[in-house]
């Protein structure tokens, strides 16, 4: 197996795995909005929860977007350019998101820290706050790598004039389509 | 450090869509510029914390995971099979007429629109299944293709809808308002989306042969199998409505009961389960990155106080506020030639908003004529993204055939786009009667 | 020398109370005390970052020189600022006000990491406003109530409703669906958030007092001349919390004059004897606070003592 399906395996499992999540909280919302009606016990602090376990979800969705690059681009040179300037160009983008999120994974730490100095909590229920972001942020960390594999892979192509084996990772992205009730 | 922010703005707005062309991805491109600019502005130590602070907000916010739960509910409704049974069901009613495929095409987008708040995906489900359908009953292949593509875009402006969420949030506009306002202008799309097939057919009989009429037996059964369909809307649409849920608690009913659909009715395997999450992933992903680089970007367009100058620039020259509509509707095409629909909204609206407010307009409104104009562009050429996703899917159809069966399509948007700025009870009678203006 | 600047940014617009006649006068005295030595950047209505709940990290990080932070959206950063969510130990905004700048004065206050406080000042007491009508405070049972921090949400737990943390703005919408019953929140916020038409009952409950801090970047502050800083600090501090608490207590006793004219919402209100024992009955929660504050006892006599000296001089 490759690298880049190795990576896109791990990175779409961690995907799934984080957006269980949602599942949950979605589950979670729908009892506390039926409780309401049916004098069920009500959930106390119940947005507290969103609040530490979003950031996870959504984080959880970022290293396979890297990696199979859908986040949205405007390729209009690259593709009058041909494969070469495409490629480099694709490497100037994936260079930039990497600083991008060397930044972001840096100011992440920082953030997290400032709440563990502080003895930040939820705001109803007193839920520490920076042991969810410490998940967070180690998973924005991950981002960083996968991002630096991306943007390696490119100028390994600008280099060669062809194609990276990641390219091919956005077409996988269509599975969903084919499978109904 | 740059004396005049002004300028910083003029030279970060530059700098953001040159980084676009060299194929930054939009969100990143808005996210740096946006910290090299409040670090010009307010200095590079405090503007980078904001890449902290403002990312953890909109991720820790229970209203921008609204958009993941939708996008949850359609996929799971997907797999749960209801896409396809809508279909059925806007194919036995209308199946026997001439062009009856498309207008069952066009309906069953509508439908899927109501529980499903994303275009790309409305266009991708329905292309997977009506389809393969219309070629095989010998439909023009451009007409077919070309209706789904703009199809999809109902997925869009029929409420529950993501990018509508994203500009109530942006704006701080109430999203009820929003999704009201949507329904009519949603029914006229469907209208005149109708009355193009209805010319186009006329005028081309063989792209649109007539088939076989379904038996009052066979729609009754049809009918008995598609009420999950109206189920799901019923709960989601009339929850919110009603004032029984949230928004944010609709979502999360809808995803739950698509999710109860699809296991009860024993359409779910482990493996579609794990596929609707996945799907849900990267285009959650795509999105959320577009919103921590716009967060960071609307921060810097603020400081830089480009969006207000401009806004008093654009009165001193006392156009008439119909002339900079116009305008704005030509900058959104061209835009929209190139651009993402979620991309186009939040680039844009640090800097069209406070104008739109300035002249008088509604708000509300205005979300409204902006997600109508900036869908446009999913469909125009030369980039057009719905357009793409039929073509990805079906590799034997040339792009230019599908850009040329999506042309009646197009006519008809300007004229609803046309009709919607002219007649903005359209839009706002709705939400005005049930108070939520 | 050049000239020094210093930006203040408030999430909440300019004229509302705590802006107007608060923050703004501040700012415009500093302004004209000082002179051409500084340059006051006002950036009201959120231009400086609008998330209520990023206030404190934006002045910490020095995003701006100054902002408008309300502890109660920083829970856990300012444990001893708690004491002020305690029901019916507060009655008035200027005993609240007073008391809050006397604690920081006595260094009871923990937790202003990366800045200096400037004042301190406090709203008039909250009450609990509801959508649909109760008979006394028990009939809060069951109800969803939003409160505005963990200790009024212990608090309503223990009358047996279900509390939850939700801003002004999330809050209306909660009302207006039904998905929240009511909130503890103070005649001004009321009128503020624009949240008075959604309800139809006022308890006038002291249920605590929300506090309101003005604070700078330390490393702002310490940069400003001796004498910017003694500018600063004449007409914040002690002056502030005058200022602050005069016009919460005339602003909240305004709005409620004018809804009790006006008869559409009914106020429950209560004797002295009353309060006195629901001060008695809120004892436990008194209590639990003071035990899980690390030096709770110790800003728990201290204000006992201040109010009593306050009161006493009325
Ligand atoms: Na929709
Ligand atoms: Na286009």
């Amino acid at each position: 197996m490759t690298t880049s399906a190795r990576l896109d395996r791990i990175t779409q499992k961690a995907a799934v795995i984080g957006f269980m999540g949602l599942v949950i909280m979605a589950l979670l919302i729908t009892w506390d909005g039926a409780a309401r009606y049916m004098w069920l016990p009500r959930i106390s602090g119940f947005s507290d929860y969103g609040e530490v376990v979003f950031p996870i979800v959504i984080a959880s969705c970022f290293p396979a977007g890297l990696l199979r690059q859908t986040n949205v681009t405007v390729r209009v040179f690259g593709n009058l350019g041909g494969p070469r300037v495409h490629a480099a160009l694709e490497t100037f983008g994936a260079v930039l998101t990497l600083a991008f999120f060397g930044l972001l994974t840096w100011q992440f730490i920082r953030l997290t820290g400032q709440f563990e100095a502080g003895g930040r909590t939820t705001r109803t229920i007193g839920v520490m706050l920076a042991p969810w972001w410490y998940v967070t942020t180690a998973i924005m960390a991950i981002c960083v790598p996968v991002q630096a594999f991306v943007a390696w892979s490119w100028l390994v192509a600008t280099v060669k004039g062809d194609l990276p084996d990641i390219a091919s990772l956005r077409d996988d992205a269509e599975e969903l389509m084919e499978l109904e009730g | 450090m740059l004396s005049d922010p002004f300028t910083t703005g003029l030279l970060g707005l530059l700098a953001m869509f040159v980084l676009i062309f060299l194929q930054v991805p939009v969100g990143i491109a808005m996210g740096i510029v946006g910290v090299v600019g409040c670090g010009l502005i307010i200095g590079f130590a405090p503007a980078l914390t904001l890449l902290a602070t403002e990312p953890s907000s909109s991720m820790a916010s229970e209203s921008f995971a609204v958009v993941a739960m939708f996008l949850l509910m359609g996929n799971l409704a997907h797999v749960g099979g209801l896409s396809r049974e809508l279909y059925r069901l806007a194919h036995v009613y209308l199946g026997h007429k001439r062009g009856g495929l498309i207008f069952a095409t066009i309906g069953a987008c509508a439908g899927f629109g109501a529980i499903c708040g994303s275009s790309v995906a409305t266009a991708a489900t329905m292309a997977r299944i009506a389809l393969p359908e219309m070629l095989e009953r010998g439909y023009a292949k451009s007409l077919a293709a070309g209706s789904i593509a703009a199809g999809g875009t109902l997925g869009m402006i029929v409420p529950p809808s993501v990018v509508m969420i994203l500009y109530a949030i942006l704006t701080e506009n109430s999203i009820i308002a929003l999704f009201l306002a949507a329904i009519v202008p949603g029914l006229l799309a469907v209208l005149v989306y109708f009355v193009a097939v209805y010319f186009v057919v006329r005028a081309n009989p063989d792209a649109a042969p007539v088939g076989p009429k379904a038996s009052w037996r066979e729609r009754r059964q049809v009918t008995g199998q598609g009420w999950a369909v109206v189920l799901l809307a019923v709960i989601v649409s009339g929850g919110i409505y009603s004032g029984i849920f949230t928004v944010s608690e609709a979502a999360s009913v809808g995803a739950t009961v698509a999710l109860l659909l699809a296991l009860f009715r024993r359409r779910l395997t482990v493996r579609k389960f794990l596929a609707a999450l996945g799907d849900t992933a990267a285009n959650t992903g795509m999105i959320f990155i577009m919103i921590i680089g716009a967060s960071v970007f609307s921060y810097f367009a603020t400081l830089s106080g480009l969006p207000m100058a401009t806004v008093d620039w654009i009165q001193s020259l006392a156009l008439p506020p119909l002339l900079v509509l116009c305008l704005l509707m030509v900058f959104y095409l061209i835009l929209g030639a190139i651009f993402d629909t979620i991309a186009a909204m939040v680039l844009t609206l640090p800097f069209v908003y406070p104008l739109i407010i300035g002249l008088g307009y509604d708000p509300v409104w205005w979300g409204v004529i902006n997600i109508v104009v900036i869908e446009l562009g999913m469909i125009t050429p030369p980039i057009g993204i719905n357009v793409f996703v039929l073509h990805g899917m079906a590799r034997d159809l040339p792009l230019s055939t599908i850009f040329r069966g999506v042309v009646p399509f197009i006519i008809a948007d300007v004229v609803r786009l046309v009709i919607l700025i002219l007649f903005p009870p359209l839009s706002l009678w709705l939400p005005g009667v049930l108070g939520w203006l | 020398q050049a000239q020094e600047s210093i930006k203040v940014g408030t999430f909440v617009p300019e004229q509302s109370t705590g802006v107007a006649q608060v923050i703004k006068p501040w700012l415009e005295a500093v302004q004209a005390e000082a002179g051409d030595t500084v340059r006051m950047q006002p950036f009201w209505g959120g231009t400086l970052g609008k998330d209520p709940y990023k206030q404190f990290e934006l002045v910490q990080n020095g995003v701006a020189d100054a902002t408008w932070v309300l502890p109660g959206y920083t829970a856990g950063q300012f444990p001893e600022m708690g004491i002020f969510e305690l029901p019916f130990l507060f009655r008035t905004a200027q005993e609240a006000s007073l008391v809050g700048w006397k604690l920081n004065e006595m260094g009871l206050l923990t937790g202003l990491d990366g800045v200096h406080m400037v004042g301190f000042f406090a709203a008039e007491p909250n009450a609990i406003f509801l959508s649909t009508p109760v008979d006394s405070l028990e009939g809060l049972a069951n109800l969803k109530i939003r409160s505005a921090g963990s200790i009024q949400a212990k608090w309503l737990e223990s009358l047996g409703a279900a509390p939850q943390t939700l801003s002004s703005a999330e809050f209306n919408e909660g009302l207006s669906r039904g998905t929240v019953d009511g909130a503890i929140q103070g005649w001004t916020g009321m009128k503020t958030f624009k949240s008075l038409p959604l309800v139809e009952q006022a308890i006038e409950a002291p249920a605590g007092a929300i506090p309101f801090l003005l604070l700078m970047n330390e490393r702002k502050w310490e940069s400003l001349s001796p004498e910017l800083q003694e500018i600063v600090m004449k007409h914040g501090g002690a002056a502030f919390a005058e200022a602050g608490g005069n016009a919460y207590a005339s602003a909240g006793a305004a709005i409620r004059e004018e809804v009790e004219a006006e008869g559409r919402i009914s106020l429950m209100t209560f004797t002295d004897e009353e309060l006195a024992s629901y001060e008695d009955s809120v004892q436990p929660i008194y209590d639990d606070w003071i035990a899980a504050t690390p030096n709770g006892q110790a800003v728990y006599d201290a204000t006992v003592k201040l109010l009593g000296e306050i009161r006493g001089k009325d």
